[in-house]
């Protein structure tokens, strides 16, 4: 899943918690679950059915994976088609780690492999049918690699903590002197924040399309593909969304970004979460930019 | 019982069967994690309890009929 | 957290405890479901059986007002008929991990006339005689509800008690329901007992019983069953039997039997569909009495997903088969005797909708009006037509608070 993880424990008064030993089983916890779902691990669930595709054989996935596979379906649904994690073998065709952009007819053959509605299931099994096709449960994996952190963390009995995976922040409880954890929304241009909103048992994650820019015919595109077309999305540079949870709030936020910015807004506001857009030209806009405005 | 009554009931009762058959004959198994579109406000039984009443409590003075899903009870001298 | 600059500014996006959000827009709800399997969703989130997460409150006021009664058709008095309000005002919350208790009061004003009886016009048409329009008339009706919650299932008992001039009713209740342990299908049952007893007030037109009353017992059993992602069904039977004085005391001609048992089937079907993010809603009833009614029942709504609400526009379809002892002018020399034009053959069609919007986190207005027509002709059972039957308006609005 890659990016830095970053986690701050707190013992309250009377709470007598072995804090170096939860420290340890939350990292325990997601290596576990990078191992199970991440791309780059061959061991992985995801890594497994991808060896697979076209071959015929079924992979039987667990309840846990089930639940993963069953959120990107209900986004492929509510997204109409543009939430796809079978939009992997795109990124090939648009190398953004070298220069140059893409071969418009790799693109056009690169797009036969991609489509959530592809995927045989059987039972609790499936199969991807064409060889190539591959999908990718990295971002959902994160965001729900923090919401079990902080299950297991509030299982332990902690009362006040906050884990931050690579810019997705889930939060138990408080910070120091019983203040809501503090936390900053990155701004995508220069070093520092945007804002910064308060958190108590809350989550907030930012998708962006501001990571490995690519210059092609002299437009700048961000990384994230528009998987019925195969083009890069014109969308806002970034939105954050918060929720109970790392993983909602994170799916509602990454739809947003594959969305038109206009269309990005109406996802949003039917989403009703506190939300933030930083739109291609810098502006901002949403509840949590209202209340920067007033503060309260 | 009047005959009529006696009618009713039969013709009551082999809807009944006919409705439990139709229902049994498409029953899918549907997952716990895929059970999201049935939460939708839409999909309810009764939107709102306190409205169902009310509108079940006018149509059952201003008709001769009572009854319909999960109702009993309550009484008042409507004409 | 080291910042490289000053804040920018403080949002002030504090969220309260995680068991205790604001209430879920319809998206949120059905993209969270699939990970309601998971332990790390859980602990909070509304579970099938759990008492509400929240406290809530709230008013609503209807008024009900009957179109005039035709002038050709009234041989004397009144041509206005009843105009109701209606307030209810309710709080239900939470009590400790499994139950809830919950208030209703309501209010009733009504005021208007209705027919008093049928008789013969100078041409031999029917005609109607009105009650004088100065009846008026306030209900008040309490109740209190508790409910237990289990992992499977919930129970609640209600006691109710209403009070107007004339009338005095209450009422228990028992109701119950289980879950399969997939979820898949629930179970219910419902008991009810009431005691109504009639002080009729001598007024205007002339009534002959002083006080009288009457028993009503009612069951319900029902079972609902997820029939696909996208689509539930129920059905449900239930049993009632009133005895006592059930005649209309401000009826002159009105004879009724001592014994009334009810009969209803009903069945529901929701079904949404994805594309156009609506609900298809359709009820069916069928109902049998032993005084020779039957009727049948049909409701069709569509609930329609807008931005920040829900919109729902209702039709409903009603037939009913006269009584056995039904005239239009009623036979005195019958056992049994009634004109009352609830008791003739008749169709009636209802049109309305209803409107849900969400205002912020916690708050819900809900509108809804209807338009309810009647006419002998558009039944299916045959019967001569009661000059009286009535035709109505219905406007409601009400509002919801939820709050911790």
């Amino acid at each position: 899943m890659g990016g830095p993880a970053r986690l701050v424990l707190n013992s309250t008064h009377g709470q007598k918690l072995d804090l170096e030993n939860i420290a340890k089983q939350v990292r325990s916890l997601l290596e576990a679950l990078e191992a199970r779902y991440s791309r780059y691990r061959v061991e992985s669930i995801v890594s497994v059915i991808n060896q697979r595709a076209g071959s015929g054989v079924f992979t039987e996935v667990d309840p846990e994976t089930q639940a993963l596979l069953g959120l990107a379906g209900r986004l492929w649904d509510a997204s109409g088609g543009l939430f796809d994690i079978t939009s992997g073998p795109l990124r090939q065709a648009w190398d953004f780690r070298a220069e140059g952009g893409a071969d418009p007819a790799q693109i056009e053959s690169t797009l036969a492999l991609v489509g959530w509605e592809q995927i045989e299931w059987q039972g609790s099994s499936l199969h991807l049918p064409t060889p190539g096709m591959e999908i990718d449960l990295g971002g959902l994996a994160k965001e729900y690699a923090a919401d079990s952190a902080i299950s297991l963390m509030r299982n332990l009995k902690v009362t006040s903590a906050m884990i931050e995976l690579a810019g997705d922040v889930a939060t138990i409880g408080s910070g120091d002197n019983s203040v809501p954890w503090r936390v900053g929304i990155r701004d995508p241009d220069i070093a520092g924040s945007l804002c910064t909103v308060q958190l108590s048992n809350a989550a907030i994650a930012t998708s962006g399309n501001y990571a490995r820019r690519v210059d092609f015919e002299g437009k700048q595109y961000g990384h994230l593909l528009n998987p019925k077309t195969g083009w890069p999305v014109e969308g806002p540079t970034s939105v954050s969304a918060l929720d109970s949870h790392c993983l909602t709030a994170g799916a509602v936020a990454t739809v947003a970004c594959l969305h038109a910015e206009k269309d990005a807004r109406a996802w949003l506001e039917r989403a009703a979460l506190p939300w933030l857009m930083v739109s291609s030209t810098g502006k901002l806009s949403g509840p949590i930019a209202d209340q920067m405005a007033s503060p309260a | 019982m009047r005959y009529r009554y006696r009618e009713h009931l039969i013709r009551g009762i082999c809807l009944l069967g006919m409705l439990q058959l139709a229902a049994c004959s498409s029953v899918e198994t549907v997952a716990p994690y895929d059970r999201g579109y049935l939460a939708e406000e839409g999909m309810l039984w009764d939107e709102s309890p306190r409205n169902a009443k009310l509108k079940g409590h006018v149509y059952t003075s201003k008709e001769a009929s009572s009854g319909g899903a999960g109702s009993a009870g309550g009484g008042c001298g409507c004409n | 957290m080291a910042q490289a600059q000053p804040e920018a500014a403080v949002a002030a996006t504090k969220l309260p405890a995680q068991s205790q959000l604001p209430y879920p827009s319809p998206l949120m709800k059905r993209l969270g479901a699939p990970l309601l399997a998971l332990p790390a969703y859980q602990a909070g989130t509304a579970l099938a059986d759990a008492p509400p997460a929240f406290t809530e409150v709230g008013l609503r006021y209807t008024h009900y007002s009957e179109d005039s009664i035709d002038q050709d058709v009234v041989i004397f008095g009144a041509t206005d008929r009843y105009d109701i309000d209606v307030t209810q005002l309710w709080i239900e919350a939470p009590v400790g991990a499994s139950w809830s208790v919950a208030l209703d009061v309501q209010n009733d004003y009504q005021t208007g006339a209705s027919p008093w009886f049928v008789g013969a016009q100078q041409d031999g048409a029917p005609g109607v005689i009105m009650s004088g329009a100065s009846i008026q008339d306030n209900r008040v009706e309490v109740g209190v509800t508790t409910r237990y919650f289990w992992a499977d299932g919930n129970a609640g008992f209600a006691v109710s008690h209403s009070d107007e001039d004339d009338y005095e009713a209450s009422a228990l209740a028992f109701d119950a329901s289980w879950n399969t342990a997939d979820d898949a299908r629930t179970w219910s049952t419902s008991f009810s007992s009431s005691r109504d007893t009639l002080n009729p007030t001598q007024g205007v037109i002339p009534v002959f019983i002083t006080e009288e009353d009457l028993d009503t017992q009612s069951g319900y059993f029902g079972v609902s069953q997820i029939l696909s992602r996208t689509a539930i069904a129920r059905i449900g039977l239930s049993y009632t039997l009133s005895e006592g004085y059930l005649s209309d005391p401000y009826k002159l001609r009105d004879q009724r039997p001592d014994t009334h048992e009810r009969l209803s089937l009903s069945a529901g079907y929701r079904r949404f569909l994805i594309g156009s993010d609506a609900s298809l809603q359709i009820d069916y009833r069928y109902y049998a009495d032993s005084w020779g009614t039957d009727s049948h029942t049909v409701e069709v709504a569509w609930a329609q997903n807008l931005p920040g609400s829900l919109l729902t526009p209702y039709l409903r379809y009603y037939t009913q088969r006269e009584a056995d002892f039904f005239g239009v002018i009623a036979n005195t020399d019958a056992q049994y005797y009634a004109d009352d034009y609830r008791l003739s053959s008749y169709g009636a069609v209802t049109l309305g909708a209803r409107w849900a919007v969400a205002l912020g986190e916690s708050w819900t207005l809900e509108l809804e009006a209807e338009r309810y027509m009647t006419d002998a002709d558009w039944g299916v059972f045959d019967g001569a037509a009661a000059p009286a039957l009535v035709d109505f308006w219905r406007g409601t609005v009400g509002i919801t608070w939820r709050f911790d």
